[in-house]
């Protein structure tokens, strides 16, 4: 574990070297440029390779290295639909307005999305709208990057003694001073960590490095991905042989109970998270760490796992694959389990749909809830400011075409072999319910000790890191450029020299990472529901006003600004009932279909409404933006 | 002598946003056949069946292979033969025309009888 560790560290210092690196010679690129445009859009000129991958890494975010991962091993081949939609991402997402949106926002020379906006309607308050609803959601967004961030530094670098002596300084430095003390010393060691490496070099090299970087990690993951499914088809003995061992599995049992031992001891007998407790009757896996104090039996109530599967269960008292097997004399007292509400007790339930479920007694994916992903995938992409900014800088039509096809081959390899990759886990690493967002470290390292490469495993689990790295630094450059650009440029100094740019951009960049890290010192409970709630929020409001002002003569601003709100509002009522309805942060499933379904019925709706009822709109601006060139005269 | 080249404001749209909507809508188009065929094929093939043997396809649920792998890499080769055949090159940049397209272009073409 120690030769793991190490070898993550090292990778993390040579990935993050390599980072700065290309941050540096960005900055030194910049030089003798036009700031703004090359700051916020590296000056329009990347081509296919580099357009490529940004986009592709861009997308790839936290939650596919880390929580799609989780998901896969929890709910078996039903996540193969639930992704499907990833198919028709690249085509979609690129090409429905990619053209037509580069070409409006030269028009305009805009740099941001709602400059594309404002300088389509020669509005400022349409561009101001945008700009606010804009920060509102990415802020949501980039709270859970900075979270998944640190979370996975966590996971990479835990058992490594400097990462140890560095959380105890870290305890004794925080230590008096209020709201940071309560904070988990070992997460806010990462979550610094992470945040310095991505706010230093956004800062320092701007759009030009978030696309060389994004270069870089779009290399890494795929090559992680690729490996890993290599090795875990190897060692699964093929994937038949996984979806067989697979077919004979039903769900595990959460539960809680006492842990007991046969005899007091003079010392503390600790227990650690993920240890077997194994017997003729019960095969269980302990879901946190405990400590029976010296003298006595027994320990405080516990969290627990009970494999259910009786092939799992010999395997198991066989060999135990992964964690430690707690001593012979622990047992387990008191124990109440609770079954899956769905799935419970039926063998093949993780070969079909809607899956396996513990909360859900209608599974994980519903036929609605199946419909709703496949257009929630591409076209939610399509909405994304962070796509959308990016289709702003490739310098021609070629590039985007064979961009297209490059992040067709990209998300085509990655998905669909995570999928193959986590249904390998199940069969090769039980009991990873106790800690589902572990299952990609924990899997690479697993993979890579087999075949006595540990070294390997800081690589595959740069994958994920890489991951939540490439996206963070683009919604941080969304949010900076957005208020330098839209709020002080559009409304406050027009004229502001090279110089005040310069410095306020840093400046904004700086204050809204340092911002977001304070934020996610003490994360919310339900962080992955923000990340939902973000997306969602704002594909509901950009992607049916941008792409009617796109292609629709009618369009007006009063309309652009009516369809921002009424997805926006849509959203926030189905949130706020779900919120009511469930006790939890996640939008309401009217009807069972996924909330973005109905956010855009309510941009469209707005837009129609107020576009129709409304005055037409200019004239002139139509003609700008539809009709071809003016003739010039020649001498 | 300048030539008189006749100033009139362009009546033709922009090639690009007929190109572009005519693209845009094949590919909703192509995005609508992969949701029939993926959507269809799973809730017909892919819901229910616990219990009972799982019939499978190069080690894959069939359901898998015939709803989600074989489609993904039909869409993978039409979204690549699109992108590479079907969306029109051209131009980005627009010539620019500001301000009141005809007094601006009235005075420019005065200044360059001027001058």
């Amino acid at each position: 574990m120690a030769e793991g560790s190490n070898a993550a560290l090292i990778t993390f210092l040579v990935y993050t070297a390599a980072v700065f690196l290309l941050a540096m010679w960005s900055n030194r690129f910049a030089k003798g440029k036009e700031f703004a445009g090359e700051y916020f859009l590296g000056s329009r000129s990347f081509g296919v390779w580099a357009f490529a991958l940004t986009f592709a890494a861009t997308n790839a975010s936290g939650g596919s290295f880390m929580g799609f991962p989780a998901l896969i091993y929890t709910h078996g081949w039903s996540l193969a639909l639930w992704i499907a939609g990833y198919m028709m991402v690249p085509l979609v997402s690129m090409a429905l307005i990619g053209k037509r949106l580069n070409q409006v926002a030269r028009e305009c020379d805009a740099l941001t999305i709602p400059e594309v906006l404002r300088g389509r309607f020669d509005s400022p308050y349409t561009g101001l709208v945008a700009t606010t609803l804009l920060i509102f959601f990415m802020f949501f967004y980039l709270l859970a990057q900075f979270k998944a961030g640190g979370k996975i530094l966590s996971t990479l670098f835990a058992g490594e003694p400097a990462f140890q002596w560095a959380v105890a300084g870290m305890s004794r430095l925080v230590a008096d001073i209020p709201w940071m003390n309560q904070a988990e010393p070992d997460y806010l060691v990462c979550v610094v960590v992470f945040s310095a490496a991505v706010i230093g070099y956004v800062v320092y090299g701007g759009f030009r490095a978030v696309v060389w970087t994004d270069v870089m990690q779009g290399i890494v993951m795929f090559v992680g991905v690729v490996l890993m499914l290599g090795l875990a088809l190897q060692q699964v003995g093929g994937l038949g042989q996984a979806t067989a061992q697979m077919a004979e599995m039903t769900p595990p049992e959460h539960g809680v109970g006492v842990l007991r031992i046969s005899s007091a001891q003079a010392q503390d007998t600790t227990i650690v998270k993920g240890s077997w407790v194994i017997d003729q009757t019960l095969v269980a896996r302990v879901a946190e760490s405990v400590v029976i104090p010296s003298g006595a039996i027994r320990s405080r109530q516990v969290a627990l796992l009970r494999i259910t599967t009786p092939a799992e269960q010999q395997r198991l008292r066989d060999d135990v694959v992964d964690g430690n097997i707690a001593p012979s004399s622990v047992s387990i007292d008191e124990a109440k389990w609770t079954r899956y509400e769905y799935g419970a007790d039926q063998p093949g339930v993780y070969l079909t749909n809607p899956g396996p479920s513990p909360t859900s007694g209608i599974g994980f994916l519903s036929i609605g809830l199946a419909i709703s992903f496949f257009i929630f995938w591409p076209f939610g992409a399509t909405g994304q400011p962070s796509n959308m900014i990016r289709l702003l800088s490739f310098k021609d039509t070629k590039t985007l075409r064979y961009s297209v096809v490059t992040v067709v081959v990209y998300y085509s390899i990655i998905y669909f072999s995570l999928v193959v990759i986590f249904c390998c886990a199940r069969v090769l690493m039980p009991g990873m319910e106790i800690d589902p967002d572990r299952t990609m470290p924990d899997f690479a390292t697993r993979l890579t000790s087999n075949v006595g490469m540990p070294w390997l495993a800081g690589l595959l689990v740069a994958a994920p890191f890489a991951a939540v790295m490439s996206s963070v630094d683009s919604f941080l450059l969304v949010v900076s450029s957005a208020v330098v650009r839209d709020v002080y440029q559009g409304f406050i100094n027009r004229h502001a020299s090279q110089r005040r740019i310069k410095q306020l951009s840093y400046s904004v960049t700086v204050i809204v990472g340092v911002l977001a890290l304070l934020f996610v010192i003490h994360p919310p409970r339900y962080l992955q529901d923000l990340i939902v709630f973000a997306t969602g929020g704002l594909a509901a409001c950009f992607l049916v006003p941008m792409t009617l002002s796109l292609y629709w003569r009618r369009m007006t601003a009063a309309a652009a600004v009516a369809g921002m709100l009424g997805g926006t509002v849509t959203h926030l009522v189905l949130t706020c009932w779900g919120y009511w309805h469930l006790g939890a942060f996640a939008a309401y499933e009217f009807l069972g279909l996924n909330p973005f379904l109905w956010d855009l019925a309510g941009s469209i709706g707005a837009c129609l409404l107020v576009a129709m009822l409304g005055p037409p709109p200019n004239a002139k601006l139509v003609d700008r933006f539809f009709k071809a060139a003016a003739i010039s005269p020649r001498r | 002598m300048p030539d008189k080249e006749a100033e009139t404001p362009s009546t033709a749209d922009d090639s690009l946003v007929a190109h572009s909507l005519w693209e845009a809508k094949w590919i909703v188009a192509i995005w609508c056949i992969a949701f029939l065929w993926v959507v269809g094929y799973c809730i017909g093939f892919g819901y229910g069946g616990e219990g009972q043997p799982i019939p499978t396809v190069w080690g894959m649920p069939a359901w898998v292979f015939w709803g989600i792998a074989l489609p993904w890499g039909v869409a993978a080769v039409v979204s690549s033969w699109f992108a590479l055949a079907c969306i029109a090159d051209e131009p980005l940049s627009r010539e620019r025309v500001t301000g009141d397209w005809a007094s601006t272009n009235e005075a420019d073409v005065e200044q360059r009888q001027d001058g």
